[in-house]
C-alpha cells in the first residue's frame, strides 16, 4: 500500500505542475495577441522600387547669374555651364535677369542667392559698378564669385573690398577692333558710320565702342556720324537704326556690339529696302551667322560663350576645392565672315 | 484508492492554484483588457481625428497655394500683349519676329516668375512656339511627349478651367526634373470675325520640391505617412522622393471616391488606418496613412503592463502554491497515508508525524499523533484483553475458547480436505485432586505450570497447545505424517511429563491420561471433536491411567450408545420404567429379617431390565440420579409403609443416597416431605451412602446428614473398607450403620487379611456403637465367620437376591437358621 500510495502522491505532483504550464501558456497565449498578416495591397501600382535616396554627399550648389532671358548668347553660355555641371558634378542653379537692363533684378537674385546660400556665383554682370557691393556681401557670406563676361570696375571692385574675383571674357576691344576692321575694309569712298553700342556703364559696352571706333578711325574715309545705344536689345535696335537712318540717310555702314542688335538693324534695313548698308555684329549667334551666309550682315565674332560658361563654372569649382586661380583669362576670339 | 475517483478528483494545491488564478488573474485581465480596449478606441479616436484635422490642414494649403498659381496663369492670360503676340505665328524664317516676340513674352512672363517655388512660365502654341521664362535658358531641350501630351490635356480644357498635376519637367535642361504643372489653354479672338480660337497652351512648372519641403515638416505622427496625389492618381508628395510621380495603386484610389473619409486597409502587409479628402476643384488627394499597430503600440504599454502583472500573477501563484504545497497540502497528504496505512493496518502508521510551526496543519499532526498514540494504547489494552478471553492466565497457554476456534478451523479445513491427518489430544493429569487437596491450590497452581511447561517443550512447531480448565489440557496436532506418529507424540508426552520435581519438598511424577481422536470432516464441531478425545482420555483413565487411548469406532458405538441410554433413562421415570426391588437383610442373631434394602431395577420395553451397574454411573454423571434416588425413596417408603401395616411394624426399609444429592439444598425438605407424604416413621428409612460420597464435601455432607439424622432417619455407611476407611471421620459421622464390603466378605474365608479387615471392623463398629451389616453374604462358611465374630445382620445371595416387591413381601415371616438356610438356598 505504501508504494501505491507513493505513486499517488507523485501523480499529484505531475498533475499539478502539468496544471501550472498550462495556465502559464494559456497566460502567453492571451497576452501576446497575434497579429493577422494578410498582405494586402502596395502603396503604388507600378514597380516603382523605393531604392534608397542616393544622398551623398551634397553637391556645391553653383548660380550662374546672368542678363537676359531672351539673348542666345545666354543661353549658349548656359550649355557651357552646363556641361561643366554634367563634369563636374555640381548643382548649377541658373539664374537670369529678364532684360540686359534689369540691373536691380540682378541685384535681387544675387541676394536671393546670398539667402539661399549658395557655394558660388559665377555672374554675368549687366552693368560693373551697380553689382558690385552686392557681390562683396556675397563674398563675405563665404560665396565664392567668378566674374565672366562683363568685367566688374576693377577700381571700385578694390575700393569695396571685393578681391580675388577671377575674370573670364574676351578680349572685347579687340574683338571690336576686328569686326569693325572687317567691315570698313571694303570701304573705299567716303563713307558715314554709325556704332550702336551696348549698355553704356557695362564695361563690355565701352570696350566694344572703343575697339569699333579704333578701327573706323583707322580708314579716313569712314566718318562716324552716330554712336548711340540699343541697349543690346533686337527690337530697340530696330527702332535705334530706323530713327538714326533718319538722321542720317547716307550712312553706309553699321557696327553693332552684339548680333541681337545687328540683327535688329538688319531687319529695319531689310523693310526699309536699304541694301546698301553693311552691318557688322558680335557674339555669332546662329541667327547672325545665318544673315553673315547670305550677305545680309558682312562679320560678326564669335567670343565662345559656352567655353565663358564652362570656365566660370569650372573656376567657380576649383576656387570652392581651393585652387588658385589667375585673376584674368582671356578667351580667344574668332572673326566670322562670308569670305572663308 | 478508486481509480475513476483519482481522475475526477482535484488536488488541494490545484483547487488552491485555481481560486488564486480566478482571484488574481482575471480581474488583471478584465481590468487590463477593458483599459486596453478602452485606451485603443482613445487613442484611435483621437488619431483619427489628428489625421482628418491634418489632411483638412494641407488640403487648405494645397487650395491656397495651387490658387496661388492658378492666379499667376490667369493674370498672364489676361495680359493683352501676350494675346496680340500669340495672334500671329511668326513665318519660320522670321528670326527678327521670333526673337523680338519671345523677348517680350519673356520680359512679361518674367514679371510673374517671382513666385517661389516656380520653376519655369513656358507657352507651347499650336504653331511650335515656344516662350519659357525659367531656370534655364535652354528651350531648345525638351520633353517633346511631355509637351505633347499637355498640351493635348490642355485643350480638352474648357475656357478659364485650369488643371493641375505631377509631370516631368517638359525643359529637360531644367535641373528640375519633377514638377507640378498647371496649365490653361490660351485663346485668341480674331478682330476680323470676333472668333475665339485656341493658340496656346501656358504652362506654370511649379517646384515639387518646394511642396515637399512644405509637406515634409508636416508630422504626422509616429509610423505615419503623409502623401499626396493628384487627380491621375500619380503621388504629388511622400516622404520616400522615390516615391513622387508614382500612380497610386488603383484599388486604393477606388477607396478614396468619397470628398473625405477613413478607412481601414491592408497596405504593403501592414494594416492602416487610412484618412483623405479631395481637392475638389483639383481632383487631388491628400492622404495619411497611419499603421493600426502603432495605435495598438501606444495601448500596447498597457497591454505589456497588464502581461507583467500576469507574469508576476503567476509567479505569486506559483510560489503561493509551492508554500501551500510544502505547508499544507505535503502535511495533510502525509495524514492521508497514515490513515490509509492505519486503514490498511501497514505497519509504521503510528510513526508520529514531525511537526513543522505553529499553524493549524502543525496542530492538526500534533493531535493526530495524540490520536494514534491512544490508538496504540487502546490497541494495547484491546490486545491484552483479548489475550485474556482466549489464553489462561496461570500458564499463558490459550483456553478452551480460544483453542475451540482453532478446532473449529481446522475442523472447517478438513472439511475441504486441505488438512489431512490432524488430531486433538485430550489430556488429563491422574490423580492432581489429590496434590490439590493434600499439597493445596499453590502447589496445584505449580503443577499445572509445570506440565504446561512440560507440554509446550513436547509439541511441535505448528500445534496448538491449551488448557482447557482444571487439569485439563488439549493439543491440536496438525498435518501428521504418517499413522504411528501420533503415539509417538503422545509417548514424547507421557515420558516428558515423567520426569520427576520438586513441589514443597515432595519429590512428584506427573502422570496423564491422553484421549485422542482423529480430526476428519464428519465432524461439526469442536466440542464433538473435544467430547470424543475426552471419552477416549476417559477411557485411558478409567483402565488404570498413564496411557493414552485413540478414540475409535467401537468407542464411537459406545458412546452413541451411552448417549441413546442416557436419553431412554431420561424417560424412564416418567414412563413408570423403574422398579425398586429389595434384598432382606437378616439379623444373625435369631435369622429373621429386619429390614429390607431397595435396589433400583429399570425396566425398559427394548433392553428388559436393565442392571444397575449399566445405568447407575452414567445417572450420576447427570443430575438424573437425584431423581432416581428420590423415586427410589418413595417407592421404599411406599412399601416399608405396606408391610409396617401388615404386621412387620418394625421393618426397615435402606435407601441408597448418591453422593450429588447432597449438592442439592433441597434435600433435606424433600425426604422430610416424601416421609410425611408416605407416612412413614423416620427411623424406619436408612440412608446408605458410599464412603466415596461423603468425601466428596465433607462438610456439608455431615451437616446435611446430621440434620436428617436429628430427624430420626438411621445412617449407613455403604461399600466400608475399599477408600480411605478413616476412623476418624466414622466417628465424625451422626452414623448408625456400617455396611462391610462385598469384597472383604467374599475373601473372608480364603483370605487371612480379609479376615482380619472383617473382624476389625466389626470390632470397631460395636466400639463405635455401630450396627455391623455384611453384605454379599454368599455361603454358610461366611455366615457361620460372621456370626463368630458377632456381626449384627446379613445380607446376599444366600438368603435372597434382591427381588420385587410381591417375593419380598412373601420372604417375610421366613426364619433362615444353620443348614435350613443352606437347604432353602441350595434349592
Amino acid at each position: 500500500m505504501a508504494a501505491h500510495s507513493d505513486l499517488y502522491v507523485r501523480r499529484r505532483s505531475t498533475s499539478t505542475l502539468a496544471t501550472i504550464v498550462f495556465l502559464l501558456f494559456l497566460a502567453m497565449t492571451t497576452g501576446g495577441c497575434s497579429q493577422g498578416t494578410s498582405p494586402g495591397v502596395p502603396l503604388v501600382d507600378s514597380g516603382v522600387t523605393s531604392a534608397p535616396a542616393t544622398s551623398a554627399v551634397q553637391s556645391p550648389r553653383i548660380a550662374l547669374v546672368m542678363k537676359t532671358l531672351t539673348n542666345p548668347f545666354f543661353a549658349e553660355m548656359e550649355r557651357g555651364a552646363r556641361q561643366a555641371e554634367a563634369e563636374l558634378g555640381i548643382i548649377l542653379i541658373v539664374k537670369t535677369a529678364a532684360q540686359e537692363t534689369s540691373i536691380d533684378q540682378q541685384i535681387a537674385i544675387i541676394e536671393r542667392l546670398i539667402v539661399d546660400h549658395v557655394a558660388a556665383i559665377v555672374v554675368a554682370p549687366g552693368d560693373s559698378t551697380s553689382l558690385v557691393p552686392v557681390l562683396r556681401r556675397a563674398q563675405q557670406a563665404g560665396i565664392v564669385i567668378v566674374n565672366v563676361d562683363n568685367r566688374l570696375d576693377p577700381t571700385l571692385a578694390h575700393e569695396l573690398g571685393l578681391v580675388g574675383v577671377p575674370f573670364i571674357s574676351v578680349d572685347n576691344v579687340d574683338g571690336a577692333y576686328h569686326a569693325a576692321s572687317y567691315l570698313s575694309h571694303t570701304i573705299t569712298v567716303p563713307t558715314e558710320a554709325l556704332i550702336l553700342e551696348g549698355i553704356p556703364t557695362a564695361q563690355n559696352a565701352i570696350d566694344r565702342t572703343t575697339g569699333a571706333t579704333k578701327a573706323f578711325a583707322e580708314n579716313p574715309k569712314i566718318a562716324v556720324v552716330a554712336v548711340e545705344t540699343a541697349h543690346w536689345k533686337i527690337d530697340e535696335a530696330f527702332d535705334v537704326t530706323k530713327a538714326l537712318l533718319k538722321a542720317h540717310p547716307r550712312v553706309g555702314a553699321i557696327f553693332c556690339a552684339n548680333d541681337m542688335m545687328a540683327l535688329g538693324t538688319i531687319q529695319y534695313l531689310a523693310e526699309a529696302g536699304r541694301k546698301d548698308i553693311l552691318v557688322a555684329g558680335f557674339d555669332a549667334l546662329p541667327e547672325a551667322r545665318a544673315a553673315v551666309k547670305d550677305g545680309r550682315m558682312v562679320a560678326t565674332v564669335d567670343q565662345q560663350a559656352a567655353r565663358q560658361g564652362y570656365l566660370g563654372v569650372q573656376y567657380a569649382a576649383q576656387m570652392l576645392a581651393g585652387t588658385k586661380l589667375p585673376a584674368e583669362t582671356m578667351i580667344p576670339i574668332a572673326l566670322v565672315t562670308a569670305a572663308p | 484508492m478508486p481509480k475513476t475517483l483519482m481522475r475526477f478528483s482535484i488536488s488541494l494545491t490545484q483547487k488552491f492554484i485555481i481560486f488564486l488564478l480566478l482571484a488574481s488573474v482575471i480581474p488583471v485581465l478584465i481590468v487590463g483588457v477593458s483599459a486596453y480596449e478602452v485606451s485603443r478606441g482613445i487613442i484611435q479616436d483621437e488619431s483619427k481625428r489628428y489625421a482628418t484635422e491634418l489632411v483638412e490642414q494641407q488640403r487648405e494649403y494645397l487650395d491656397l497655394h495651387l490658387e496661388q498659381i492658378e492666379s499667376v496663369i490667369t493674370n498672364i492670360s489676361s495680359v493683352e500683349a501676350i494675346i496680340q503676340a500669340l495672334a500671329s505665328e511668326p513665318a519660320p524664317n522670321d528670326n527678327f519676329t521670333r526673337l523680338a516676340t519671345q523677348a517680350r513674352i519673356g520680359y512679361i512672363l518674367d514679371g510673374y516668375a517671382n513666385l517661389s517655388g516656380l520653376v519655369s512660365l513656358d507657352i507651347f502654341t499650336l504653331g511650335g512656339s515656344h516662350y519659357h521664362v525659367g531656370d534655364t535658358l535652354n528651350v531648345s531641350n525638351i520633353r517633346t511627349d511631355v509637351r505633347d501630351r499637355l498640351m493635348l490635356r490642355t485643350r480638352a480644357l474648357g475656357p478659364a478651367e485650369t488643371w493641375a498635376g505631377v509631370e516631368q519637367n517638359v525643359n529637360k535642361a531644367s535641373n528640375t526634373n519633377q514638377v507640378v504643372t498647371v496649365a490653361r489653354l490660351l485663346s485668341v479672338t480674331d478682330r476680323g470675325t470676333t472668333q475665339t480660337r485656341p493658340a496656346a497652351a501656358l504652362l506654370v512648372n511649379y517646384d515639387i520640391g518646394y511642396l515637399y519641403k512644405h509637406f515634409s515638416r508636416i508630422d504626422p505622427g509616429v509610423g505615419a505617412s503623409l502623401i499626396v496625389v493628384d487627380a491621375d492618381g500619380r503621388i504629388v508628395f511622400h516622404p520616400d522622393t522615390q516615391m513622387i510621380a508614382a500612380p497610386l495603386n488603383s484599388s486604393i484610389l477606388g477607396m478614396l471616391k468619397d470628398a473625405r473619409g477613413t478607412l481601414i486597409t491592408t497596405i504593403n502587409g501592414q494594416e492602416m488606418l487610412v484618412s483623405y479628402v479631395r481637392l475638389n476643384k483639383w481632383g487631388w488627394s491628400v492622404i495619411t496613412l497611419i499603421p493600426t499597430s502603432t495605435l495598438t503600440a501606444r495601448a500596447s504599454t498597457i497591454g505589456s503592463v497588464v502581461f507583467l502583472a500576469l507574469l508576476a500573477a503567476f509567479t505569486i501563484v506559483g510560489i503561493a502554491a509551492t508554500i501551500t504545497s510544502h505547508t499544507v497540502v505535503t502535511p495533510l497528504r502525509h495524514l492521508t497515508q497514515r490513515f490509509q496505512m492505519y486503514q490498511h493496518n501497514t505497519p509504521g502508521w503510528q510513526v508520529p508525524l514531525t511537526i513543522h510551526g505553529r499553524d493549524e496543519i502543525a496542530e492538526l499532526s500534533r493531535w493526530f499523533n495524540l490520536f494514534s498514540e491512544s490508538l496504540l494504547a487502546r490497541g494495547r489494552i484491546e490486545e491484552q484483553l483479548r489475550h485474556q478471553a482466549t489464553h489462561d492466565a496461570l500458564t499463558g497457554l490459550p483456553n478452551r475458547t480460544d483453542f475451540s476456534e482453532q478446532l473449529e478451523l481446522a475442523i472447517a479445513r478438513a472439511q475441504i480436505g486441505t488438512i489431512p491427518n490432524s488430531a486433538v489430544l485430550f489430556l488429563d493429569l491422574d490423580r492432581f485432586k489429590i496434590v490439590n487437596d493434600s499439597l493445596g491450590h499453590a502447589a496445584g497452581d505449580y503443577v499445572l505450570t509445570v506440565t504446561a511447561q512440560r507440554l509446550r517443550a513436547s509439541v511441535r512447531g505448528g500445534d496448538k497447545l491449551a488448557r482447557l480448565g482444571g487439569d485439563e489440557f488439549a493439543i491440536l496436532l496438525r498435518g501428521l505424517s504418517k499413522p504411528g506418529e501420533i503415539h509417538q507424540i503422545a509417548e514424547r508426552i507421557k515420558q516428558e511429563l515423567a520426569v520427576p520435581f520438586d513441589v514443597l519438598g515432595v519429590e512428584m511424577t506427573l502422570r496423564a491420561s491422553i484421549g485422542i481422536a482423529m480430526i476428519s470432516g464428519t465432524y461439526a464441531h469442536a466440542e464433538d471433536l473435544l467430547r470424543e478425545a475426552d471419552t477416549a482420555m476417559y477411557r485411558a483413565k478409567t483402565s488404570g491411567g498413564t496411557r493414552h487411548v485413540i478414540f475409535d469406532d467401537a468407542m464411537h458405538q459406545q458412546s452413541i450408545e451411552l448417549l441413546r441410554l442416557e436419553s431412554d433413562l431420561r424417560h424412564a421415570i416418567e414412563r413408570h420404567e423403574l422398579r425398586a426391588y429389595y434384598q432382606p437383610i437378616i439379623s444373625l442373631a435369631d435369622g429373621m429379617i429386619i429390614g429390607f434394602e431397595s435396589l433400583v431395577r429399570w425396566q425398559n420395553s427394548e433392553r428388559g431390565i436393565v442392571a444397575p451397574c449399566d445405568f447407575i454411573p452414567l445417572a450420576e454423571e447427570t443430575d438424573m440420579i437425584q431423581q432416581i434416588d428420590m423415586w427410589m425413596l418413595r417407592a421404599a417408603c411406599v412399601d416399608v409403609h405396606n408391610w409396617r401395616q401388615t404386621g412387620y411394624p418394625d421393618l426397615t426399609v435402606a435407601v441408597n443416597l448418591s453422593a450429588r444429592n447432597f449438592q442439592n439444598n433441597r434435600l433435606v425438605e424433600q425426604i422430610r416431605e416424601i416421609l410425611m407424604e408416605t407416612g412413614v416413621p423416620p427411623q424406619a428409612v436408612h440412608l446408605e451412602l458410599t464412603e466415596s460420597a461423603i468425601m466428596a464435601d465433607m462438610e456439608r455432607t455431615v451437616e446435611t446428614l446430621t440434620q436428617l439424622s436429628e430427624m430420626g432417619l438411621h445412617i449407613a455407611i455403604d461399600d466400608f473398607g475399599t477408600n480411605y476407611s478413616s476412623l476418624a471421620y466414622l466417628k465424625r459421622l451422626p452414623a448408625d450403620i456400617v455396611k462391610i464390603d462385598r469384597s472383604f466378605v467374599s475373601d473372608v474365608i480364603e483370605n487371612t487379611d480379609a479376615a482380619a479387615i472383617t473382624s476389625a471392623i466389626i470390632a470397631i463398629g460395636h466400639i463405635l456403637g455401630l450396627t455391623v451389616v455384611a453384605e454379599g453374604v454368599e455361603n454358610c462358611d461366611q455366615q457361620a465367620f460372621l456370626t463368630k465374630y458377632a456381626c449384627d445382620a446379613v445380607q446376599g445371595h444366600l438368603f435372597s437376591p434382591p427381588v420385587p416387591v410381591e417375593q419380598a413381601t412373601a420372604l417375610l415371616g421366613h426364619r433362615w437358621a444353620g443348614s435350613t438356610v443352606t437347604v432353602v438356598a441350595l434349592t
